[in-house]
């Protein structure tokens, strides 16, 4: 299976409505791919808080209203954070009964005010054990950071390196929420402190955005990436109910049925694109990832082995932290990134000779775990 | 609260009284202390949770099971703390709920509160009503609980005919039918009975300033 083609827009805040975005982002996916409209069989479509936030469900009939006349079957996919990858991962198995689907991934987010933000995003945790004791999402990870603090040593410090390589990576890429944004490591050092031992730059922003890829069961053209490995794990839903909380174990499986079917080991990997909702997920990332040993994941971003020009880069596009996080969109959005690089089409933050790349993207605290990986058309 | 199958050992956090695995009976484990493995101190507000800053504990108990408590004391890791439940009860033991009307809700509501720590007074006009809502009580705990902690809570309910015994409640919960002119009668007579302080509560659709 392959991908065939990919869109985004912009992420940051803006002025389109969420029917809007999708529609900018299916447009450029279709625009993009050699597949036309017409000959979608299916799409899936992901997104978190249209609910509680737009006040907008039913979103599988909005897609249908952007495709006048077409009345495919369309589903949405709500995985908290990991819903882009999950419908990915939905319409990959759909692939078995249609040539080409659809998958877009969308969030507006800017249209609430940062506290309902965060009551909408703590609904990704559990009721009873997270939400009622005040346990926001900065919370829940400041608790992995203070519990993988404890255990490898690693620093604050460690933290901020992840925070400026990925404010820098975003200079590179004009699609970013901070694109625009000149980041020095005093600002983020100095930044006010959300939830201890994190602060405002270890935290991804509230961002609208809207993503989308094609995938077809034959290839199409020689732009074409193929998708060798798909596979999505679960955990419970609270860090409160399990017993390690220095890593994911959801993500160490998925990765590891992702790695098996691909037939590729960490090694192999070119490009990653994970899920750095919160600058500590990153290190976590790289461990659960097999990339580097547990407690390793400082060191790397130390010797800056994790930049676009170290030995694997990661985040090339931004990564959520300075990228965005459209919830909905961003799984997607690291797939657009990996195909880019593995096209050869990433301009200035593209990386040299990118064979083989990998997408880990996470919802809540590891209660749902997508890996995807891709390679160049051999 | 952790829940455990009695038979695979299976544990859940949520009270799903039965394993799937092996149909074997889930009850709840009761930790007594737990220690702080984690803290984070939130400094910005969110809807329900608007004083600022605050902590969240990751504290882990005796069995080795985890949970997150919000606290606005000072801790540091390695601290003892009781389990909420305990401190909960703690408060609880010295307190009493009375319950007026003995019916499927006053003896749902009874068992809750008695399951927390209060003791329970409950009250009915018949002895028959308020009998067979203490025998509701003790078979909705034998699905859930074992039988010593079954009869510790049963313990601290009382049911009577006695609305003079309510001169001991510190909150007092009606339950009765909808009809006014009883719960205006029975609110008078409460109004007698109990001590300044006590509060009163109405379960239905009738407001107190009726």
């Amino acid at each position: 299976m392959y991908v065939t083609g990919i869109g985004r827009t912009k992420f940051g805040t803006l002025t389109e409505t969420m029917p809007e975005l999708i529609y900018q982002a299916m447009y450029n996916a279709i625009n993009d791919s050699p597949v036309s409209i017409e000959d979608i069989g299916a799409v899936y479509v992901s997104n978190f808080i249209g609910g509680p936030s737009e006040k907008q469900l039913h979103l599988n009939s909005v897609v249908s209203s952007l495709l006048p006349e077409l009345r495919l079957p369309i589903i949405r996919v709500e995985t908290a954070c990991a819903s882009g990858s999950s419908a990915l991962y939905q319409a990959i198995i759909a692939l078995s009964r249609f040539e080409n689907v659809l998958i877009v991934g969308v969030e507006k987010m800017s249209n609430a005010t940062s506290s309902e933000c965060s009551q909408n995003l703590g609904m990704a945790g559990d009721r009873m054990a997270d939400q009622m004791q005040g346990l926001i999402f900065p919370a829940h990870y400041a608790l992995v950071a203070q519990q993988h603090m404890q255990k490898y040593g690693t620093t604050h410090e460690d933290l901020e390196l992840v925070a400026f390589k990925n404010h820098n990576n975003s200079r590179l890429n004009p699609l970013a929420h901070f694109s625009h944004k000149d980041v020095t490591l005093e600002m983020i050092k100095n930044a006010p402190v959300i939830a201890s031992p994190l602060n405002l730059f270890d935290c991804s922003p509230i961002s609208d955005g809207a993503a989308a890829v094609v995938i077809s069961k034959n290839s199409k053209s020689d732009r074409d990436v193929k998708v060798t490995g798909s596979a999505l794990a679960t955990d419970h839903i609270s860090l409160s109910h399990r017993k390690v909380h220095t890593s994911l174990e959801a993500a160490k499986v998925a990765s590891k049925q992702a790695y098996e079917l691909a037939g590729v080991t960490p090694k192999d990997l070119d490009i990653v694109e994970v899920h750095d909702c919160f600058t500590i997920n990153e290190l976590v990332a790289m461990e659960d990832l097999g990339i580097c040993k547990p407690g390793e994941s400082k060191d790397w971003v130390r010797e800056e082995r994790t930049a676009i020009k170290g030995d694997v880069p990661i985040n090339t596009d931004g990564g959520l932290k300075a990228d965005g996080h459209p919830i909905g969109a961003t799984g997607l959005a690291q797939v657009f990134e990996v195909t880019t690089q593995l096209r050869g089409e990433a301009g200035e933050r593209q990386v040299d000779g990118a064979e083989v790349g990998l997408t880990h993207n996470i919802g809540g605290v590891g209660g749902t775990a997508v890996v995807h990986i891709l390679e160049r058309r051999g | 609260m952790v829940y455990e199958c009695e038979d695979c050992q299976k544990q859940w956090y949520y009270n799903v009284k039965k394993c799937i695995f092996c149909q074997g009976d889930v009850v709840a484990l009761a930790p007594a202390k737990s220690t702080v493995r984690g803290i984070t101190k939130i400094e910005i507000p969110s809807p329900g949770h608007t004083r600022v800053p605050y902590c969240d504990l990751l504290l882990e108990d005796e069995y080795g099971n985890f949970e997150i408590r919000k606290s606005f004391s000072d801790h540091e890791v390695g601290d003892m703390l009781e389990a909420e439940s305990r401190e909960t009860k703690k408060v609880a033991k010295s307190r009493t709920v009375g319950i007026v009307g003995a019916g499927t809700m006053g003896s749902g509501i009874a068992q809750i509160c008695a399951q927390t720590g209060y003791h329970v007074l409950m009250i009915d006009r018949h002895e028959e009503t308020a009998r067979k809502a203490l025998i509701k009580i003790d078979k909705a705990l034998s699905k859930t609980t074992k039988d010593e902690l079954k009869q510790e809570i049963l313990s601290r309910v009382k049911a009577t005919t006695n609305l003079y015994e309510m001169e001991h409640a510190d909150l007092v919960i009606e339950v009765l039918t909808e009809d006014m002119e009883l719960k205006k009668e029975v609110f008078k007579e409460l109004d007698s009975e109990c001590s300044a302080d006590t509060i009163f509560r109405n379960q239905h659709l009738f407001s107190l300033c009726n």
